[in-house]
């Protein structure tokens, strides 16, 4: 007995403590705190309170003798009320406030990126199909619709969007072939790099809006509702909405980094060398997970052959790139391990040519260390691997003579 | 029956703890009590088995079956 | 399909919880659902293995009705020696062989879900009906549902036939009250335990710990260990209170796992009280069998010998039973030297007193805890020099980067609560004293608590084993 009241009095004293240094190292600064700061002391607070519900659980099972005892079913009858009205209410404020732009819904700024919300919304009031489709992640949101109309005169729209995997271009191509109204894009310009498919495809990639669940696979569909139940009943989600309600009383919100025109192209305001020597840094911890791999991971090979042979049958030109890196990047990779970076390339090449030759409507080129573009350093580089308007342009001529043929393979269907 | 927990309390305290001086109650608790441990439960089985012609099942020297001498006596002369 | 996620317990056990209520109504169509929801249950995990657990199951079943219990206990180990062991086995080979050119190959066909725990299962059910402790199984489906039980399937508890499937025939229409009551207790006990405690902590250890550059110095690698001690204990502990709470929702009662391990003041009572189904597989299949045979061969005064040979054998092959690596063996054989250092001890006749008995287990077990969490011997070595010092007292600033962590309120809960006495959830459902509704409230709001932390699919830890 005397040990379980030396846990009650260590339990109380040391979360009371924490608290109080805890404030003393964040929330004193609450004013000025940043988004990741505000979510950081948001959550350790709510981990802390959390304990405290822990501890005095146990101490209500500690107390000796009742005045009102209730019977085991009132107890039960209890627990489901609390949960069901805990989880109503946690439900309620993710959709009301929408932080990661789940649902389409634009009540409040979401304060993740949200290409994927805007650029179908921007995608369904199009008049008329395009020509060209870019699939991709935020590598390619820089690739201009208006420079390839000029210099090719396909009509195009971006729809590239961050951390943009082959679930997302499985989806996207789903969606462009449902649509009645209007006839599908003939070509598709595919962003792919490596890392892509050396990974397992896993439960925590979904980041599609619920509204694109008719357009999925049914792993991709059961993928994204378990992704969207996490989120909605996450921490996470009750933090920002939490930040989203307190500034929208408070202020206006940070500037986005990345916005969208009509035609789904990504616009960046212009950052300074000491922007772009920080992100470097950052990105330099996974360079060698971006340019080395061991092999191509089966379960990602058949997604990709999957959304290849779909666009096949509906006669859809597929070209598929590696976006160029940093030279500054490549360096680094090569230095640590050379070996593994050009083992990459000729994993990545003989499984292209491969999936090339047993599918005609592909067309590979990779662009991942494709000098031109990736000599010119911080002038093309907005960091490691997001491109300059500039450098997409030149990226875009590189792939002129593909983009070319499988749009001819098309035509010619 | 007395006869026989004094048969296994003195072997318990003779031959597996090695103190023959040690005096063990017939309600006292063995095995939760961590007196005599997993190994020395075989040997006290093997010993009931010899001299009792009775056999304890691998899986019923625990505590659950039996944790004092008394009720280890009555289980054996249930047995027997 | 992983019991601590949201798609388990928002969609999985609603559902499955209310079609059981509603739609069976004997026992029989209740085992039966039981094996279906199982079977559910297995494949979402993955379908691969589904023929792996079934053709195993089937095959158990039927060399037990013929009386072929070897070849039975030797079905279920190969199975587990290809799945689990063999790769590591190839390697060894290899190394010692490469002198002479020799090669084999690796099998990559990865790591059936909870094999270990239900081919336990397997082999206890087999030498009990062997032995006629218990008779065997009627029919096929009762035997599958045993063998594939949702619950305990994919990290035990491992219990025996006739304790659960004997539940199996007799399983209530309609759950009591107190079941219900204990159940969600139970359940709301083991996610707290896991995801606030075990997750905090298991969070930062996944970071920079990971890697020997990534710590350094006395204070950050006792930090390490011993935060390690507290996240697999919350960690297992917390999936075995959510395995039984779940399972007394269906109305079947599982064997306990844990009872304050740490409370323990020597190696004998931490084995009574650590990870207790699969000790007591081991002491009932193997020690004592192996105990009795070397006191039957090797006589009574040999019996000193015979002890120590029987705690080493069993503990180092509960280390192997953790994975197919040398720091599992190492730190079984470990334990069985400890639990023979204490057998020594406890002939001198000098008994220590409490408080100096449990501060020694405790070292001993957190210094075990390292062999058991070094994923090489690189790490090993290096963990070890810090923690005896030789690698200086680590930063200021390192140090108070950690006291920042979520972990270490956790961490400092989590202790206070292990050495309570009050960590079980079995602890907590008598209720001599009475219940009161600020007690249920209190679980409700912890068991969402709970959810709400669970931003990522994080695994139990005894999952892999």
């Amino acid at each position: 007995m005397k040990s379980k009241i030396g846990f009650f009095l260590a339990a109380y004293v040391s979360l009371f403590a924490y608290a109080i240094y805890f404030w003393v190292e964040y929330a004193r600064k609450l004013q000025s705190l940043s988004f990741n700061e505000f979510t950081t002391t948001f959550q350790r607070y709510a981990l802390l309170g959390s304990l405290l519900v822990f501890a005095l659980a146990l101490w209500e099972h500690k107390r000796a003798g009742t005045p009102h005892p209730i019977s085991a079913d009132a107890g039960s009858k209890t627990w489901t009320a609390v949960v069901i009205c805990l989880l109503s209410a946690t439900l309620a404020l993710s959709i009301y406030v929408n932080p990661h732009a789940r649902i389409s819904a634009h009540r409040f700024p979401f304060v993740t990126p949200s290409a994927r919300s805007i650029k179908l919304d921007l995608y369904q009031k199009l008049n008329s199909s395009p020509d060209l489709a870019v699939f991709g992640s935020s590598r390619a949101f820089t690739i201009s619709p208006a420079y390839i109309q000029k210099k090719l005169g396909y009509k195009t729209f971006n729809l590239s969007v961050e951390s943009g995997k082959m679930e997302d271009a499985q989806t996207f191509l789903n969606l462009l072939l449902a649509s009645p109204s209007a006839p599908h894009p003939s070509v598709i310009l595919l962003e792919l790099s490596a890392s892509d498919l050396i990974r397992t495809i896993s439960v925590d990639d979904g980041l599609l809006p619920i509204s694109l669940v008719p357009y999925m696979s049914y792993s991709m569909k059961a993928r994204t509702i378990t992704s969207t139940m996490r989120d909605f009943w996450g921490m996470q989600s009750l933090s920002d909405s939490v930040y989203i309600l307190a500034n929208s009383v408070l202020g206006p919100s940070a500037p986005r980094t990345w916005s969208f025109e009509q035609d789904g192209v990504g616009v960046r305001a212009p950052t300074d060398t000491k922007t772009y020597n920080e992100e470097m840094k950052r990105v330099s911890n996974y360079v060698t997970i971006e340019l080395s791999c061991a092999r191509i991971n089966k379960q990602s090979a058949a997604f990709l052959e999957e959304i290849v042979a779909t666009a096949e049958n509906a006669h859809i030109g597929m070209v598929i790139y590696s976006s160029p890196v940093n030279n500054w990047l490549y360096d680094e990779a090569m230095k640590r391990d050379a070996e593994g970076v050009s083992h990459c390339k000729k994993v990545l090449r003989s499984y292209m040519s491969s999936l090339a030759a047993s599918h005609p409507n592909v067309f590979f080129k990779n662009l991942s260390y494709y000098p031109p573009v990736s000599n010119m350093k911080e002038r093309g580089f907005y960091d490691g691997i997001h491109l300059k308007p500039r450098a997409s342009e030149l990226v875009v001529d590189a792939l002129s003579s593909e983009l070319i043929a499988a749009y001819q393979w098309s035509q010619e269907r | 029956m007395n006869e026989l927990i004094e048969k296994l309390a003195s072997y318990i305290s003779k031959d597996i703890l090695k103190q023959p001086s040690r005096v063990i109650q017939p309600d006292e608790a063995i095995i939760s009590s961590g007196l005599i441990d997993s190994f020395s439960l075989v040997d006290l089985g093997l010993f009931i088995e010899d001299n009792f012609g009775v056999r304890i099942d691998d899986t019923e020297l625990n505590k659950e079956t039996f944790d004092t001498l008394e009720q280890l006596a009555s289980l054996i002369q249930s047995r027997q | 399909m992983n019991l601590i996620s949201h798609e388990f317990l928002l969609l999985f056990l609603p559902f499955t919880f209310a079609a059981y209520y509603w739609f069976t109504k004997t026992p029989r169509q209740k085992t039966f659902f039981l094996l279906v929801v199982s079977y559910l249950f297995y494949s979402l995990a993955g379908l691969k293995f589904v023929p792996v657990l079934f053709g195993l199951s089937l095959a158990t079943y039927a060399l037990a009705k013929w009386n072929k219990f070897g070849w039975g206990v030797l079905i279920n180990l190969a199975a587990l020696i290809l799945f689990k062991y063999w790769n590591f086995g190839v390697e060894n080979l290899n190394l010692i062989f490469s002198a002479f050119g020799a090669k084999m190959n690796l099998l990559n066909f990865g790591l059936p879900l909870g094999l270990s725990f239900f081919i336990f299962k397997h082999i206890g059910y087999l030498l009990d009906v062997q032995q006629k402790r218990c008779a065997p199984a009627a029919d096929f489906w009762t035997f599958a549902a045993f063998s594939a039980y949702f619950p305990q399937i994919s990290a035990g508890p491992i219990s025996g036939y006739k304790d659960t499937a004997g539940q199996f025939d007799a399983l209530p229409n309609k759950l009591s009250g107190e079941r219900l009551y204990a159940g969600l207790i139970f359940l709301s006990m083991g996610m707290a335990k896991k995801s606030l405690i075990a997750n905090s902590i298991g969070l930062l250890l996944a970071g920079k710990f990971n890697s020997i550059e990534g710590f350094s110095g006395f204070f950050p690698a006792w930090y390490l260990v011993i935060a390690y001690t507290a996240q697999l204990y919350f960690d297992f502990s917390g999936y075995t209170d959510m395995a039984l709470g779940v399972s007394m929702l269906f109305g079947v009662s599982l064997p306990p796992n844990f009872n304050n391990p740490y409370l323990a003041t020597d190696p004998a009572g931490f084995w009574n009280r650590w990870h207790i189904s699969l000790s007591t597989w081991f002491r009932n299949y193997l020690f004592n069998p192996l105990s009795r045979g070397f006191l039957k061969s090797w006589g009574s005064p040999k019996r000193e010998q015979a002890q120590y040979a029987a705690n080493l054998i069993t503990m180092s092959l509960i280390g192997l039973w953790h994975g197919a690596g040398w720091g599992y063996i190492l730190w079984g054989a470990y334990h069985g030297l400890l639990l023979n250092f204490h057998a020594w001890w406890k002939r001198l006749n000098r008994p220590l007193p409490v408080y100096i008995g449990r501060p020694i287990l405790l070292f001993s077990v957190v210094l075990g805890w390292a062999l058991f969490m070094s994923p090489n011997f690189a790490y090993l070595n290096h963990l070890f020099l810090q923690l005896f010092g030789f690698g200086g007292l680590g930063s200021l600033d390192a140090l108070k980067a950690l006291s920042l962590e979520s972990a270490t309120p956790a961490l400092i809960f989590g202790l206070a609560l292990a050495f309570s006495g009050f960590s079980e959830a079995a602890a907590l459902t008598d209720e001599s004293n009475g219940r009161r509704v600020w007690q249920m409230a209190l679980w409700g709001a912890l068991a969402i608590l709970s959810l709400l932390f669970l931003q990522k699919n994080i695994q139990f830890l005894y999952v892999q084993f």
